[in-house]
């Protein structure tokens, strides 16, 4: 049984892919919605909130931001048990990190499509008798959050493609199955070809269906400049 | 924005997460000894994952497997990972060994503890099968394009040794370095004895020379870590020397 560079039958090789995309996509949707927890009440924070809220979120969204994912990974998983003696596992490490990134730029996104709603309409909804509270949440939000679905969309792209990094934590992943295919039989171009197309079908239907939701929950009348053809 | 639509989310988020949560409680039974073992799953023979079966497999998979029975524990755990992540998840104390084809090196030595020497590798100095470079010793490498792996210590032989003699071109992985061979991108490559064995059957390249650099891996664990170094060097001893050995190594190398 000695181990000689092999070749792999096409079936095997497509159920150890497989295997390796179910882990990355429920790590991208763990990790968006982590995301989404932490980076909308920061982009409200960074917003509407006072001075010290304010600040607080701008250090951390920027502090964040600064920060290659690797070392975010490299942190969370290898120094938080020295520093805190407390530690993750990988899995959990991996939604950690990749949600703490994608809540700082979620942030930014929210940020933006809260800028893009009309000041007129709070002046309104203020001169109504609505507290600040309610025009956030009537007002703003839903406007808001419908501006940033095609931004959002791309960031969920950007996530499920940067489950790879984990690899180095020992996450188990589309690229490392493949590299554990292309260790044993040498054949770099054909598996590592291979894990790029799983990862383009994934991404193409998500692109697609952003641009569908975009106008469809985007909001008739908005859309300014990109209305006119030119 | 519907009410019921954002309560859901909201049920659906914390559902996901206690389920998640729950898993990493882990059920393991109290009464097992389990012995965590780090690897780099990447490196034939010694380990690597079995498409068959999808089970990680390698002689060092193996040996460590022999070690842990003999010492006492009742499974043994692998942990996957980069390679240059595994002295670091051993510092970390998320594996408790780290077998990986390792070399045993002295910068190495400074941060974790190494086993007596279980194997000896060499370099391996690979050619295309239709070329005719000569190597019959290092200065042979002067003036040539030579390809190694980054990190491993085929890259810091060839440039400690040949140095600004010759043009060193690095790659991230051996399997890059043998397409860039094969490209005509580089003259020869130069690596692990026991990855040239694996693929010259498969490849048309041929061995042209064996540097003899005599590296020695080792199985690490963490620093001061002496009551399970002794145990693993005890059992190493004896497995070694019983037909065990041959046993393995018949397995994995052929013969």
């Amino acid at each position: 049984m000695a181990v000689t560079a092999t070749t792999v039958p096409l079936d095997v090789a497509l159920r150890m892919l497989l295997n390796g995309t179910k882990m990355t996509i429920t790590l991208s949707l763990l990790s968006i919605g982590l995301g989404f927890l932490i980076g909308l009440p920061v982009a409200l924070m960074e917003t509407y909130g006072n001075k010290a809220l304010k600040y607080a979120a701008m250090v951390y969204e920027g502090t964040i931001r600064g920060i290659p994912l690797l070392a975010i990974y490299f942190i969370i998983f290898f120094s938080m048990p020295i520093l805190i003696g407390f530690g993750l596992s990988p899995f959990w490490a991996a939604v950690v990190g990749l949600g703490i990134r994608s809540s700082a730029y979620q942030s930014q996104i929210f940020r933006s499509g809260i800028q893009a709603v009309d000041e007129g309409q709070i002046e309104a909804g203020l001169s109504l008798g609505m507290s600040k509270l309610q025009v956030i949440r009537h007002i703003v939000l839903p406007q808001a959050l419908r501006f940033s679905i095609p931004a959002w969309m791309n960031e969920y792209v950007i996530v499920l493609k940067d489950t790879s990094i984990a690899l180095a934590i020992g996450i188990v992943e589309l690229t490392r199955e493949a590299t554990y295919l292309v260790s044993v039989t040498a054949e770099p171009f054909r598996y590592y070809g291979l894990a790029a197309l799983f990862y383009l079908v994934m991404v193409l239907p998500l692109t697609y269906l952003a641009n569908y939701m975009g106008r469809k929950y985007g909001i008739k009348g908005t859309g300014g400049a990109s209305n006119v053809r030119l | 924005m519907n009410r019921n639509f954002v309560l859901a989310g909201l049920i659906a988020t914390v559902l996901v997460l206690a389920v998640g949560a729950s898993g990493c409680v882990g059920t393991q039974s109290t009464q097992e000894k389990v012995l965590v073992v780090g690897t780099s799953a990447d490196f034939p023979p010694f380990e690597y994952k079995d498409p068959k079966t999808g089970n990680i497999t390698g002689f060092d998979i193996s040996l460590i497997k022999l070690i842990a029975k003999k010492i006492g524990y009742d499974k043994v755990k692998i942990v996957d990972m980069n390679f240059d992540s595994l002295i670091p998840a051993l510092q970390a104390g998320k594996v408790d060994v780290v077998i990986a084809g390792m070399t045993i090196t002295p910068e190495r030595e400074k941060v974790v503890d190494f086993s007596i020497p279980y194997w000896t590798a060499d370099q391996a100095v690979v050619v295309r099968k239709d070329s005719n470079i000569q190597i019959n010793s290092i200065k042979d490498l002067y003036g040539k394009t030579i390809g190694v792996e980054t990190g491993t210590t085929g890259a810091i032989y060839v440039k400690d040794h040949v140095g600004k003699n010759a043009t060193i071109k690095e790659y991230s992985t051996y399997v890059a370095a043998l397409e860039a061979l094969l490209n005509g991108q580089v003259d020869v490559i130069v690596l692990d004895s026991p990855v040239a064995n694996m693929f010259v059957h498969k490849y048309p390249v041929k061995i042209a020379y064996t540097i003899k650099t005599n590296e020695h891996y080792g199985i690490a664990v963490r620093k001061g870590n002496t009551k399970l170094l002794n145990e693993i060097n005890q059992a190493l001893k004896e497995i070694m020397n019983s037909p065990q050995w041959e046993q393995l190594i018949k397995e994995y190398f052929g013969s």
